[in-house]
């Protein structure tokens, strides 16, 4: 049970990581964070309730700190999922109708990071 | 390790989601000194509190209400870009956004995901860029100000020697020149028409040192002829202001620099005349430049007054005379003013000997030459200063348990410093204060535009404003009491308000005391009713005023109370008089008064549009009653106010000689006052008062 493990499961890049954030123990003190953290989980309320302006600020976070941990797929969704909700200059998303089937992709790629740091 | 460290800075993260702040706290390292904020309103009060205390600024974009932009903007307008350098952080990689933070002033941008060492670097770097940056522009400063003095030490004594070899004492050049600057300054002061800044007075008496500088080309066998010159000697002379000009503006490319324009002001025109009889130009009025029209009289002046090769020194009347009697130029009639004003002072600079150079250098108040510098390039020891002004007032602050504020034109921007014990629900820095929603709702429209009328009705002299308002905090409302003072910038131009200061405390416990008391001081305390005091001021109001109801005084008290007491206790007693102040209240209607007027009296106040007999009946009955066995009656005494005005006094003699009747027919009832019956001239109240509504 091991961070490879963890990062085969989920999809991600633990090379990188361990390049840029140097040690295991680090790594994996903050995927224990990044499970607590309730940007995900504000992803979902914001578009549930139809706040929009949220949804795309929680979507664009959780791209971020994906990326950090190298956590690739569920980064490279998070993004798509944020582009479709940018506002324009009017408030209105660039692709709302792709959001659902955007927002699947983020849920599957989120719930095998669980399962991923489970096994640590 | 690496050169340069980042012990005892302190550095500012600004992101909503703790796990980026923790994350970039944990990459630079623990030797900083770090403090957060999660959103751009906080990282804005932050930065004000802390100003430059703050090496580096990590920002990110992305956040609620005030995004990173929005800050950025707010540290541009607020000059606070120049000084503290922010480094965005971000995983926005729009072009358009990053731009935009370039322009804004961002000093560096860092794409998430980041490396840590390298991000550790640019942050170190960044910050010992600016400390630098710093030092060197203090250095700088102190350089320029030494190699200026050391010009213009150099200046002076040139002209000091030019002066000697043209036959002059020494001291001359340094009576003309502070001469020049007492009628400057006093000139300045008289009207604005002559203003000059410290500045340009300094340059202009610097400059006249050199007014005579031209007479370097004239022969000795002229310069110093003790008799008189014949006339073509004399061309030769006056030639001195024009030769003069010439070898300044031949001066190879500094010819440009303010000093050497003064001085060719004062060297070739210091010999015109105010009606234009002067030489070379014969220009007149005030197209002559003020400089050279001060040096001349300066010049002449000290020349009366001093020893010269053809001539001995005249005394200060004689000068005088001859100067205003036009014997020796012509002058601007405001100069001449000012002149006889000046003359103690000027007989001071005239009777003293010394020759000092490094004087006309500073113009005697030892200040800088340098003109003021824009914003970017503040000094260190200025900053040094900010800083320790910035941590007293912090320090005085957090004394208080207060809200204080402050309000600043230039950057719409609202920030709060809540000591105050309670909760206001609102973030710490409000941009656009009047347009937004939440503070609108904690302070209250009404109470907004009361005081934004009293913020400009401020002046200067009376800065000050004071309210006591009901505003919403997390709670419910409380009393608060505000204390402001509204901030002007002067320049020359105009008076602008630039800032508003002030504090806000929670005076609600202090105001609810007042109420109560001043309810306690108007009321009977057993029923809560109306005292009599009371009522008799508000009823006397009553009766001033238009009505087009009936004004009806009924005053009736409770038949054998005396009984009850005695029967059943005073306690009872006492519950009787609450149930019946109780049913007294809900048989009248809101605009109706009750009081209670003695032991057992009490006093209705009507205002009757129909029949005031069947009001009377109907509120009669309702109050009497059965009270825990007890029936309970009362006998009444009513007076209608009549057309006529009438005073409290009467009208309640008249209700109360009606009670008297009653009494004395059976009680259990009212009775009407009707003026014959009632002058009874044994009549005396019926009320015991509790006092005598004096």
């Amino acid at each position: 049970m091991s961070l490879e493990d963890c990062y085969g499961v989920c999809g991600g890049d633990l090379a990188a990581v361990r390049g840029r954030l140097l040690d295991d123990a680090r790594i994996t003190k903050y995927l224990n964070f990044f499970l607590q953290d309730d940007t995900y989980a504000n992803l979902g309320t914001s578009l549930e309730s139809g706040d929009l302006a949220t949804a795309f600020r929680m979507a664009h976070t959780l791209k971020g700190t994906s990326m950090e941990l190298g956590l690739v797929q569920l980064s490279q969704d998070a993004a798509a999922l944020c582009e479709a909700l940018r506002p324009d200059d009017a408030g209105v998303p660039k692709n709302l109708e792709a959001a659902p089937e955007l927002k699947q992709k983020v849920d599957d790629d989120y719930l095998l990071v669980q399962a991923g740091i489970a096994l640590i | 390790m690496a050169v340069g460290s980042l012990k005892g800075r302190t550095i500012l993260v600004v992101d909503d989601n703790p796990m980026n702040r923790l994350l970039l706290q944990d990459i630079i390292g623990g030797e900083a000194n770090f403090v957060e904020a999660a959103d751009g309103a906080s990282a804005i009060a932050r930065i004000k509190e802390l100003g430059t205390e703050i090496s580096v600024v990590l920002l990110d974009i992305v956040m609620p209400i005030l995004s990173g932009l929005d800050v950025l903007e707010f540290m541009s307008k607020a000059g606070y870009v120049n000084d503290i350098p922010v480094i965005m952080v971000s995983s926005e990689t729009d072009s358009d956004i990053v731009m935009r933070a370039y322009e804004l002033g961002a000093t560096d941008f860092i794409n998430r995901p980041f490396v840590p060492n390298i991000v550790r670097r640019r942050v170190i770097n960044t910050i010992m860029l600016y400390a630098k940056q710093r030092d060197l522009i203090g250095l700088m400063e102190e350089q320029i100000l030494a190699r200026e003095r050391d010009n213009m030490l150099m200046v002076s004594t040139l002209s000091h020697i030019v002066e000697v070899r043209n036959g002059e004492s020494g001291s001359h050049v340094t009576h003309v020149s502070n001469i020049a600057r007492i009628l400057l300054r006093a000139m300045g002061a008289k009207s604005s028409q002559y203003f000059l800044s410290e500045e340009d007075i300094r340059i202009i008496s610097l400059a006249s040192s050199l007014h005579d500088v031209g007479k370097i080309s004239i022969p000795d066998e002229i310069l110093n002829k003790p008799g008189r010159l014949t006339p073509e000697e004399f061309e030769v002379m006056k030639a001195h202001t024009t030769k003069g000009a010439e070898m300044l503006a031949s001066l190879d490319g500094n010819n440009e620099t303010k000093l050497v324009k003064t001085a060719y002001e004062i060297v070739r025109w210091h010999h015109e005349r105010f009606d234009g009889k002067g030489y070379p130009d014969g220009i007149s009025g005030n197209d002559i430049p003020l400089s050279a029209q001060v040096v001349s009289l300066a010049d002449v002046y000290d020349a009366l007054r001093s020893e010269r090769v053809y001539k001995k020194a005249f005394p200060r009347e004689k000068a005088l005379e001859m100067i205003v009697g036009g014997e020796c130029g012509i002058f601007n009639p405001d100069l001449l003013e000012v002149f006889l004003e000046s003359v103690d002072e000027m007989e001071q600079v005239v009777s003293s000997t010394e020759v000092n150079l490094a004087e006309q250098v500073d113009g005697g108040s030892g200040g800088s030459l340098l003109s003021p510098r824009n914003a970017g390039e503040i000094s260190a020891r200025t900053v040094e200063q900010l800083e320790y002004e910035r941590q007293k007032y912090r320090f005085f602050a957090s004394m208080s348990s207060e809200v204080q504020f402050e309000y600043t034109y230039a950057t719409d921007l609202l920030v709060l410093n809540d000591h105050g014990p309670g909760d206001l629900g609102l973030d710490e820095a409000i941009l656009s204060p009047r347009a937004d929603e939440r503070f609108i709702a904690f302070f209250g429209q009404e109470n907004l535009d009361h005081l934004l009328e009293a913020i400009a009705a401020a002046t200067p002299e009376d800065p000050l404003v004071h309210m006591k308002i009901v505003a919403n905090p997390v709670g419910g409302p409380r009393w608060f009491e505000l204390t402001a003072r509204v901030i002007w910038t002067v320049s020359s131009l105009d008076t602008k308000t630039s800032a508003v200061i002030g504090k806000l405390v929670d005076i609600n416990e202090r105001q609810e005391n007042l109420n109560k008391l001043s309810f306690k001081a108007t009321h009977d305390s057993l029923t809560g009713l109306m005292n009599h005091a009371n009522a008799k001021r508000v009823i006397s109001d009553r009766l001033i005023e238009k009505n087009d109801s009936q004004l009806v005084l009924c005053v009736l008290d409770i038949d054998n109370f005396k009984a009850i007491n005695d029967t059943r206790g005073h306690l009872f007693g006492d519950d009787i008089l609450t149930w019946m102040a109780s049913r007294m209240n809900h048989s009248v209607r809101d605009r109706d008064l009750l009081a209670r007027v003695g032991g057992d009296e009490f006093l209705i106040f009507l205002e009757v549009k129909g029949d005031p007999q069947l009001v009377v009946e109907r509120i009669f009955n309702r109050i009497c009653g059965n009270y825990s066995g007890w029936d309970v009656t009362v006998s009444m005494g009513v007076a209608i106010a009549p057309a006529e005005s009438i005073s409290y006094e009467d009208l309640f003699r008249q209700a109360d000689a009606a009670l008297y009747i009653r009494k004395g027919s059976g009680r259990n009832g009212y009775t009407f006052y009707e003026n014959e019956q009632h002058s009874d001239p044994s009549f005396s109240s019926s009320i015991t008062p509790i006092d005598s509504g004096e």
